[in-house]
C-alpha cells in the first residue's frame, strides 16, 4: 500500500500533493480548535502509537506478512481530523527513515492512507453506530466494519493511480515508464489483496483493540466529541467526492504535456477494468515456459539480460538479506521438539520483536553516521534537503536508462565520498526495495506487448518494451531510495528539522514530527518490555488465540500509556512557559562549499535533463 | 514566625483537589511556603505528592478552596493574563517525575534552551544559560544527544538542567533521587544544598528519609487520608518511629533495619 517513488509520474505525484493541500489545511485549522494548545503532544504521542501499531506484521497464509495502518482506529480515538495529521506524520517518518513509500509518492500515500482512510473509516463507523451505547456490539461491529470498508477505499485510489500510468505516461514505442500495468490489472491485485489480505488484517486489529477498549469501559470511546454541524460533514464529504473524482480528470490533463496519448486511450481508463478484471488476474503470471527458445535475439541482447540478471540479483538479494535478519535476529525459536503450531506463533511475534529491535538499531547507527566527517555530512542541511529533492525529481523525470544508471553511479560515489559503509548502504537500501518491486518487474517482462525479443517457438516470450519496462522500474526506485537513505544516512534528524523549519513548514507539523519520532523510541522500548516480561514468565509457547489476546492487551497498554504521557508531556511543557506555539533555536549558516555543492547539484540536473531524451 | 501573605511564596487555604471519577487526591490542605524554605514532601504511594506539586506549579487547578502564589491568585483565569504567566513561570520550575515526560525535545540541547526560548529571553542569553546549565551538571558531553540515548541517571540530570535553565526562584522538583545510584544521588543533594544556598526555595517530594534529612529544614506530610498529617522540622517527626510507621512512612521490616543503621548518624549530627 506504501507507494514507493518510481511507481507514480511526477505528474500524479504532483497532482495528489495537491489534492492532500486542502485536507492538511482544514485538518490542522480544525484540530487546532478542539485540542488547542494540546495539539503537538497528543498528535505526536497517538501517531507515535500508530506508527507502533504498524510495525507488528502479521503472518498470513502464504507465507506472506501484513500490517495494520490503524487509520480508522486513530479516527474513533481522536477523531477523524486529527487521524488525518498523525498518520500523515507517521507516512512522512516512515517515508524519510525506514523508507515505507516514495518521498515523491508521499502526497498520494497520504491522500490514500492518512485522508482517504480515516475520514472513509470514520464516516462508516458514524453511520454504522448511530446512537447505540459505547459498549454495545453494534459499535464493535461498526468499527471493524469502517476499518475494513476503509482500507479497501483506499486500496481502490491506489489502483487507480497505478493503473493509469501505463496509459498516460509511456514512451514512443508505448513502454510504460513508471508502474507498468493499466487498470484492468492494478484493480484486481490490489483489490484482491486488500479484500482477502489486509482488509482482515486492518479489521481485526481494530475490533482487538476496540473490543479492549470497550472492556476496560474506556473513556476513548465514551468521552467522544458530540456531533456539531453535521451539515457541514456532508459538504466536506462532497470535497472529497469531488477532488477524488477530479483527480484522474486532473491526470488526464496533465497528461497532454506529455503529448502522448490519443483520445482513444481514455477508453483504457475505465471502462475495462471492472467486468474483465478478475479473469485477467488470474492469467497474470504467464505459464511456467518448459523450453527457452532464445531465438531471434535482438541486437541489444547483452544490454537486455544484463538488465534482467540486474532484477534477479536485486530480488535475490533481497531475499536473502530478509532469510538472514529473520535468522540472525530470532535465534531463540525454541526447540524443534516443540509443537509446530507453538514455535510458529512464538516466532511470529519474536520475529516482530526482532524487527523492530533491528530498525532501531539501524537508525541509531545511521545518527552516528551523520555526525562523522564526510562530504555530504559538512553540507548545510538546507541545501542538502532541496539538492536531494532535486535529484529524487530529476530520477523521476528521467526518461533515459543511461540518465538512470549514471544516477546511481553518482549515488554510490557520493556515499564513498561520504564514508558511508557501502555493505550497510547497499543493506539498508535493498531492504527497503520491497520484493513486490522485483515481483512487479519481473511479470512485466513478460507481458509488455511491443517488438520480441526472446521466442519461444512463434511465440514471444520478452518483449523490448518488457525488459526496459522492468529496467526502468527498477532502476526508479533504487535510485530515489538511495537517495532518501543517503540523506538521513548523512544528515542528523535534528538538522533536518531545523531545515524543515527554515523552509517555513508549520511550526506545528515540524514540531509534532520531532515529538511522534522521539516517542516512538519510548513505545516501542514498553512493547519490547512488554514481551521480554511475557517470555520470562513463560516456558511453552502460545496458541494463536492467546497471541492475538496478548497483541491486543499491549496495543492498548500502549495506547492508553501514549494518552497518559500526551497529558503529562503537555503539563511538562506548559510549566517551562510553553504556549502553543513552539519557539526554536535554530543556528544554520552557510559556507563556501555549500555553494559549490548548490551549482554542481543544478548543474548535474540541468544537463541529465537536457540530454532526456528516449 | 508567618509573617502577611504577600511575602510567602505559596499560601494554600482548605485546598481540595478531586480527579474525575470523584477520586480525591488532595483534602483540606493548609499550608504556606517562605522565601528559603527547603520544604520535604512525604507521603505513601498515592497520597496526592505529585498532584499538589503540580498544583504549586498552576498545571492544575484546585477543586475548592484557595491558592495563592507570590500573595496572587494562582488561578486558571489568572494564567490566561499573558504577563503574569510569563512572570510565574519564569520563577517557578517544576522537574517532573518521569523523566520521559520531562525531556520531550529532539535533543539535550533543545532541552535546555525549551524554557528560556518559551519564555521570550533573549536568543543570546538562552545560548549562554544552555551552555551554563550544561556546565553546571557536568552533561555537556551530551549536548547533541536525543533523549533515547541517555542512561536513566543522565536523563534525570538533563532534566533538572532544562528547568534550571528558567532561574527559577522556587524548584518543586517530583522525587528527584528516585531511580539514581548512591553515588549520582549523593551528587544531586550536594548540588541542591549549594543551589539553594543562594536564598531559593524548594520544595521537592521523596520516599527517602535519608533525604529528607540531608536537605529539608521542613517536612510536610500527606496522609493515606489526603490531608496533611505533619508540618514541621524534620527532626521532630523522624526520630518518632511510630509516627513514621502510622504514616505508611517506613515498614516494620524495613524500619528496625533502618534505625539500626541511622541510629549513628543522628546521634551524630545532633551533637553538632
Amino acid at each position: 500500500m506504501h507507494i514507493p517513488d518510481g511507481y507514480l509520474s511526477p505528474a500524479t505525484a504532483g497532482t495528489m500533493y495537491a489534492a492532500s493541500a486542502p485536507f492538511w489545511y482544514i485538518a490542522s485549522q480544525r484540530v487546532r480548535r478542539t485540542l488547542t494548545n494540546r495539539t503537538v503532544p497528543v498528535l505526536s504521542l497517538f501517531a507515535a502509537f500508530s506508527f507502533v501499531l504498524q510495525m507488528f506484521n502479521i503472518p498470513l497464509p502464504g507465507g506472506t506478512t501484513g500490517h495494520a495502518v490503524g487509520g480508522t482506529l486513530l479516527a474513533i480515538v481522536l477523531g477523524p481530523w486529527a487521524a488525518v495529521l498523525g498518520v500523515s506524520v507517521v507516512l512522512g517518518i516512515q517515508a524519510l527513515f525506514f523508507g515505507d513509500g516514495g518521498i515523491l509518492a508521499l502526497g498520494a500515500n497520504c491522500f490514500n492512507m492518512a485522508i482517504v482512510l480515516p475520514l472513509a473509516g470514520y464516516f462508516t463507523y458514524k453511520v454504522l453506530a448511530g446512537d447505540s451505547e459505547a459498549t454495545s456490539p453494534r459499535r464493535l461491529l461498526a468499527a471493524v466494519a469502517g476499518s475494513y470498508i476503509a482500507i479497501n477505499v483506499t486500496a481502490f485510489l491506489a489502483g487507480i493511480e497505478l493503473g493509469i500510468q501505463p496509459t498516460l505516461f509511456h514512451a514512443a514505442d508505448g513502454t510504460p515508464l513508471y508502474a507498468p500495468y493499466s487498470l484492468d490489472k492494478a484493480m484486481p491485485a490490489m483489490m484482491g489483496g486488500h479484500l482477502l489480505v489486509a482488509g482482515p488484517i486492518e479489521a481485526l486489529v481494530t475490533g482487538l483493540v476496540f473490543a479492549y477498549l470497550q472492556r476496560s469501559s474506556s473513556s476513548f470511546i465514551a468521552a467522544e466529541v458530540p456531533e456539531k454541524g453535521g451539515g457541514k460533514l456532508w459538504l466536506l464529504w462532497g470535497a472529497l467526492a469531488l477532488v477524488a473524482f477530479a483527480t484522474p480528470l486532473g491526470l488526464l490533463a496533465s497528461g497532454t504535456a506529455w503529448g502522448e496519448w490519443g483520445s482513444g486511450e481514455l477508453k483504457d481508463l475505465g471502462l475495462s477494468f471492472i467486468p474483465s478484471g478478475l479473469k485477467t488476474f488470474e492469467g497474470w503470471w504467464p505459464a511456467p515456459m518448459p523450453d527457452y527458445g532464445w531465438s531471434r535475439m535482438g541486437a541489444t541482447v547483452g544490454y537486455i539480460l544484463s538488465a534482467f540478471v540486474g532484477i534477479a540479483l536485486v530480488a535475490f538479494l533481497a531475499w536473502v538479506l530478509g532469510q538472514k535478519l529473520i535468522r540472525k535476529t530470532s535465534p531463540s525459536d525454541g526447540p524443534p521438539s516443540e509443537g509446530p503450531p507453538k514455535v510458529k506463533s512464538e516466532s511470529f511475534l519474536s520475529k516482530n520483536i526482532s524487527h523492530i529491535t533491528q530498525a532501531l538499531e539501524s537508525v541509531l547507527f545511521s545518527e552516528d553516521l551523520g555526525r562523522a566527517p564526510g562530504l555530504l555530512q559538512g553540507l548545510d542541511p538546507r541545501v542538502k534537503v532541496v539538492t536531494f529533492l532535486l535529484f529524487i525529481v530529476t530520477v523521476s523525470l528521467a526518461r533515459s536508462l543511461p540518465i538512470l544508471a549514471f544516477m546511481l553511479f553518482m549515488i554510490l560515489a557520493l556515499s564513498f565520498l561520504s564514508k558511508v559503509p557501502l555493505g550497510f548502504f547497499l543493506k539498508r537500501v535493498l531492504l527497503f526495495i520491497p520484493v513486490f518491486t522485483a515481483v512487479i518487474a519481473i511479470p512485466a517482462l513478460f507481458i509488455t506487448p511491443g517488438d520480441p525479443l526472446a521466442t519461444v517457438g512463434s511465440k514471444v516470450i520478452i518483449t523490448e518494451q518488457g525488459a526496459r519496462t522492468a529496467e526502468f522500474l527498477v532502476l526508479r526506485v533504487v535510485d530515489s531510495l538511495s537517495f532518501g537513505v543517503l540523506l538521513i544516512l548523512t544528515t542528523p534528524w535534528t538538522r533536518l528539522l531545523v531545515a524543515l523549519r527554515w523552509f517555513r513548514f508549520p511550526s506545528l507539523i515540524v514540531a509534532t514530527v520531532g515529538m511522534t519520532y522521539r516517542y516512538i523510541f519510548l513505545l516501542l522500548h514498553t512493547v519490547n518490555t512488554m514481551f521480554l516480561a511475557r517470555r520470562s514468565r513463560t516456558v511453552g509457547g502460545f496458541s494463536g488465540a492467546e497471541n492475538r489476546r496478548w497483541l491486543a492487551r499491549a496495543l492498548t497498554t500502549t495506547l492508553a500509556k501514549s494518552h497518559h504521557l500526551s497529558e503529562e508531556v503537555y503539563l511538562a511543557m506548559l510549566s517551562r512557559g510553553y504556549r502553543g506555539e513552539a519557539v526554536a533555536l535554530d543556528n544554520l549558516s552557510f559556507r563556501r562549499r555549500d555553494f559549490f555543492w548548490g551549482a554542481f547539484a543544478l548543474a548535474t540536473a540541468f544537463i541529465l535533463l537536457w540530454r532526456n531524451n528516449l | 514566625m508567618r509573617t502577611s501573605a504577600t511575602e510567602c511564596i505559596f499560601e494554600a487555604r482548605n485546598l481540595n483537589y478531586t480527579y474525575p471519577g470523584n477520586i480525591k487526591a488532595l483534602s483540606e490542605l493548609n499550608l504556606t511556603v517562605m522565601p528559603g524554605e527547603l520544604v520535604a514532601l512525604l507521603g505513601a504511594n498515592g497520597s496526592g505528592k505529585s498532584t499538589l506539586l503540580k498544583l504549586l506549579d498552576g498545571l492544575v487547578f484546585p477543586s475548592s478552596g484557595e491558592l495563592l502564589a507570590f500573595g496572587k491568585p494562582l488561578s486558571e483565569k489568572a494564567l490566561k493574563d499573558g504577563s503574569f504567566v510569563l512572570e510565574f513561570r519564569r520563577k517557578v520550575g517544576l522537574v517532573f517525575q518521569d523523566p520521559d515526560v520531562q525531556l520531550f525535545s529532539p535533543t539535550v540541547w533543545d532541552e535546555v534552551t525549551f524554557g528560556p526560548l518559551q519564555l521570550g529571553i533573549p536568543r543570546d542569553e538562552v545560548v549562554s544559560r544552555g551552555l551554563e546549565v550544561l556546565e553546571l551538571l557536568n552533561i555537556g558531553h551530551l549536548r547533541d544527544r536525543p533523549p533515547y540515548r541517555l542512561s536513566s541517571g543522565e536523563k534525570k540530570k538533563v532534566s533538572l538542567a532544562s528547568v534550571l535553565s528558567l532561574h527559577p526562584q522556587v524548584l518543586l522538583l517530583d522525587e528527584p533521587t528516585a531511580g539514581l545510584d548512591p553515588w549520582s544521588q549523593g551528587n544531586l543533594i550536594d548540588f541542591l544544598m549549594r543551589w539553594s544556598d543562594e536564598g531559593k526555595t524548594l520544595v521537592f517530594s521523596t520516599q527517602d528519609l535519608d533525604v529528607v534529612e540531608e536537605v529539608a529544614n521542613r517536612l510536610l506530610v500527606l496522609g493515606t487520608d489526603h490531608g496533611l498529617v505533619a508540618d514541621g522540622k524534620p527532626e521532630q517527626f523522624l526520630s518518632d518511629p511510630d509516627f513514621l510507621l502510622r504514616t505508611n512512612l517506613v515498614h516494620e521490616h524495613s524500619h528496625r533495619h533502618q534505625e539500626l543503621v541511622h541510629r549513628h548518624r543522628h546521634f551524630h549530627e545532633h551533637q553538632h
